[in-house]
């Protein structure tokens, strides 16, 4: 099987940082196209969002230009920028075209997310306030979120004044959280709800979920949040301190016993088989499977955090104290998580139990900083920022 | 601690007609993989020793051919049966 998303044109694993996409080349090459889905007033080539699917990675720029890698089913086309990597707007506009109304409002890519094989994108149409929820690719469990023998891509759209979309996948089941001007908040969920992830079942049939169901509204409540594993959903309500949880059964108990409180709280995130809960005073709590190392740093204290984020299996952190370093932990079999140290003794399965060196920028005079991370299914980004244009790094495995 | 990654319901697993293989994503991006045969024969065995099987002789394993992870398949022979009836697929001799 190639592995294609990491935009790199060779599929061999990667276990040092490779180039893969650099948006400083971008803007020239856009500079005076009129792309559809994009901001006017925004012209910036840095990335939003950068998300990854099984065998495709989706990055959003804060203009409104979507690129892809890898298996891009029916968003696939020719506009290839660079190698491996292809802007979507186009196509998208072709594919979406006949189901909007007006075609002339102003619409940008405000939101994406990524299933193994599908990708979701939410438009922003400006004029209107609302929000759309378009869905592409493959789908095994009813995940693309259509109803049977549809073939629209608009899978559902918000209420007016809507004024922000936050969209999740993990495998099989995605959430979108929509967020509105008078600061309510509604939760929807779509696909595999085998483990009763999105809502108590009450039959079989419940255990897929095919198109967007609302699981939850808070009335002048934004601060809700949630984290999504290939199991279980968290809502995480700030206001009244509380976490609701969904699926796993024992993940559901050890939060019960471990996580007293989301006050104190400073960095949540998620693995596809665990849950790590950063406080305040920096001290980590790793919770669920720990079989290839995920929760190897559990109760210690990291050195206070700058970045952190989740792939498939394993972690990605840069500390304040030494920002210029990414570091991760957990499976790293293709590399993910760099290369084994010859002073440690190396596993069959290149399992990390402490964190491991992937990046120092000050090895290369180029690089000024490390500005985020993003972790996929063995694959791990990291956006660079040079003097004065933005790149994005890859290592691991196409 | 179990070797395996994950065990799986096949229920939640997809079944391939083309290659007539169940198959269930890998964290690695490609896909753990096992034919219907191999699993109609391991359900079979694990039914004819009442349910447990030493260690060595469980092959109700899917494996991902881009990585070593495997995962514990999880069913009853009937199921798989139930498959190859929905599938109009002849059952191994």
């Amino acid at each position: 099987m190639e592995m294609v998303s990491l935009g790199i044109p060779d599929c061999e694993d990667k276990d040092v940082c490779v180039e893969t996409f650099d948006a400083s080349s971008l803007s020239k090459l856009i500079a005076y196209k009129d792309i559809p889905f994009t901001n006017n007033k925004n012209k910036s080539c840095d990335i939003k969002l950068l998300k990854c699917g099984g065998n495709h990675t989706l990055i959003l720029l804060e203009n409104g230009i979507l690129l892809g890698s890898g298996e891009l089913r029916e968003l696939c086309n020719d506009f290839q920028l660079f190698n491996g990597w292809c802007v979507l707007n186009y196509r998208l506009q072709e594919l979406v075209a006949p189901e909007l109304t007006n075609l002339t409002s102003a619409s940008i890519i405000d939101s994406i997310s990524t299933c193994w094989d599908s990708s979701f994108i939410g438009i922003k149409f400006l004029q209107e306030n609302t929000i759309k929820i378009f869905s592409f690719g493959l789908q095994f469990k009813s995940e693309l979120g259509r109803p049977s023998g549809s073939n629209r891509y608009l899978i559902m759209e918000s209420g007016p004044d809507c004024e922000s979309l936050t969209l999740h996948s993990c495998l099989y089941t995605t959430i979108s959280r929509f967020q509105y001007t008078n600061n309510n908040v509604s939760l929807y969920g779509w696909g595999l709800n085998n483990k009763q992830q999105l809502f108590r079942y009450v039959t079989k049939a419940d255990k897929i979920v095919t198109v967007p169901k609302l699981l939850d509204e808070y009335k002048d409540n934004a601060a809700i949040d949630f984290i999504l594993g290939k199991d279980f959903l968290f809502i995480l309500n700030y206001t009244e301190d509380y976490i609701e949880c969904l699926g796993n059964e024992k993940l559901k108990a050890s939060i019960a016993k471990n996580v007293p409180s989301l006050r104190k709280m400073a960095h949540i995130t998620a693995m596809w088989s665990s849950v790590h809960f950063i406080y305040e005073d920096n001290r980590l709590v790793s919770l669920g499977n720990g079989s290839l190392g995920q929760l190897s740093l559990d109760g210690n204290k990291l050195k206070p955090v700058k970045l952190l984020q989740c792939g498939s299996e394993h972690i990605i952190y840069s500390s304040i104290e030494a920002p210029h370093i990414v570091t991760s932990w957990g499976w790293g079999e293709h590399g993910n998580c760099g290369s084994f140290d010859k002073n440690k003794n190396e596993n069959e399965q290149k399992i990390f139990t402490s964190p491991n060196n992937i990046l120092n920028i000050q090895e290369n005079k180029n690089y000024a900083k490390i500005s985020n991370v993003y972790g996929g299914c063995a694959t791990t980004f990291i956006k660079i920022n040079k003097a004065v244009n933005i790149d994005k790094m890859s290592n691991n495995r196409i | 601690m179990s070797n395996f990654y994950d065990e799986i319901e096949i229920d939640d697993m997809t079944f391939d007609e083309e290659t007539k293989t169940f198959h269930y994503p890998c964290p690695c991006g490609d896909r753990f993989e096992i034919y219907i045969d191999d699993l109609y024969f391991a359900f079979d065995d694990l039914e004819k020793a009442g349910g447990e099987l030493p260690a060595d002789e469980i092959s109700n394993i899917a494996t991902c051919p881009s990585c070593s992870l495997q995962i514990l398949c999880i069913g009853e022979l009937q199921d798989v049966i139930d498959i190859y009836e929905k599938m109009d697929i002849v059952l191994p001799a």
